[in-house]
């Protein structure tokens, strides 16, 4: 068996859901892209000294977790913005008020994500958009599955704390 | 009503269940921002250039892997996409690695199948077994005055010796012979490339930089049957 081979077939697997993990983390298509080639780059170097039997994706995710939490790291806090949110998302033609409100919120809404543990944000990032059961974000983490699942509750529970003037007014979004 | 949702109701957010408005902002906020996730088009441009990254990595991998034989001890084989880059004996596998990747920016894999060839002839070599290989060499990391002198030297035929003033005259440089000893004594592939049969013009062996030094000469050009007179 070529090894060379068997990677490719794991790029082809698991490069989409790969790049839209790291550019939920990191809101830049361009960083995600870089952060893409990384994980996968690091991925090669180790791929003949993974245990048979490993659980491919959630190694992937926990590589890519490492890449993008560094990434975020040299970033700096200063320069976490949400400045290329997805008009797809957006309601269509909302007020000018309401437009500037909402970007407000929604900008509060991902700094709060960002300040959060690294693990409960991908914990929770992770299980909501991407898919991926307990188990896989245990590996992914490299903790057991009840603390996985606490991550992600202590991630949604944090926000939910902080955001309660914007509990039920639903006109907002 | 500041109290945040009961553990069921995030769950079944979560689990996708509860799609309805009837739910807090920051829930509706977080969909907003996380949801969509990258455009099909930046999937597919992202892709592209990983493909392509990878298909140079690729070429770039390093497969190696080791064998023993009674004359020389161990030895280590390195080959990559376009051919043999290293051999050695008589090293331990971290100085192996280390001579291959010096700067450690390349991917090493050990891999008994793109080794299996060359270590097949180089142990029926050993064994005398075998005159001449049938091996591609990848000698695209060395200058072309080095390159010159090993594919001089690779043109000695079995149990034949000659000088490193030969090889110099060879290369239509007469008086480069201690030039063509340091080339030598820098080649990445003994054996298949076959420096033992090159000595100094006094009839001494000169000089081996591979493993065992003059000791492993002197058994390789044995194995020839070349009498040094």
């Amino acid at each position: 068996m070529d090894p060379t081979l068997d990677f490719e077939r794991l790029v082809e697997n698991h490069s989409e859901e790969i790049f839209a993990y790291l550019w939920r983390l990191l809101y830049n298509v361009s960083d995600a892209e870089d952060d893409l080639q990384e994980t996968f780059l690091r991925a090669f170097r180790a791929y003949l000294r993974l245990k048979a039997g490993s659980n491919h994706r959630a190694w992937l995710y926990k590589i890519a977790t490492n890449v993008a939490y560094t990434h975020l790291k040299q970033r700096g806090r200063s320069e976490i913005r949400l400045d290329d949110l997805d008009p797809r998302s957006l309601p269509t033609q909302p007020s000018i008020a309401l437009q500037v409100e909402q970007n407000e919120l929604l900008s509060a809404v991902w700094r709060a994500v960002q300040a959060l543990p690294e693990k409960q944000s991908a914990a929770f990032v992770m299980r909501k958009y991407q898919g991926l059961s307990y188990t896989e974000i245990a590996d992914a983490l490299q903790c057991n599955r009840d603390t996985a699942r606490a991550h992600v509750y202590q991630a949604l529970k944090k926000l939910l704390l902080q955001f309660p003037e914007f509990k039920y007014e639903r006109n907002l979004i | 009503m500041n109290e945040i949702l009961s553990e069921s109701d995030l769950t079944s957010w979560l689990e996708g269940n509860n799609q309805s408005g009837d739910l807090p902002v920051l829930l509706h906020a977080l969909d907003t921002i996380y949801r969509p996730g990258p455009t099909a088009e930046n999937i597919a441009k992202a892709q592209t250039n990983l493909h392509r990254s990878i298909q140079a990595w690729i070429q770039q991998v390093i497969f190696y892997d080791d064998f023993s034989h009674p004359l020389v001890g161990t030895v280590f084989v390195a080959v990559n996409k376009h051919g043999l880059v290293a051999l050695n004996f008589g090293v331990t596998e971290e100085q192996f690695i280390a001579q291959i990747d010096k700067h450690n920016r390349k991917v090493l894999m050990r891999s008994s199948e793109y080794t299996a060839k060359v270590i097949r002839q180089v142990y029926e070599y050993l064994n005398g077994e075998r005159t001449h290989f049938e091996i591609s060499l990848d000698l695209s990391q060395l200058s072309e005055f080095q390159k010159g002198v090993l594919l001089t030297t690779l043109k000695i035929p079995h149990g034949q010796i000659v000088t490193y003033a030969d090889i110099a005259k060879r290369l239509g440089n007469p008086k480069a012979a201690r030039a063509v000893g340091q080339a030598l004594g820098r080649n990445p592939v003994p054996i298949v490339i076959p420096c033992h049969r090159v000595i100094a013009s006094n009839g001494s062996l000169g000089g081996y930089s591979a493993g065992g030094g003059l000791e492993s000469k002197a058994k390789l050009l044995a194995l020839e049957r070349v009498s040094l007179v």
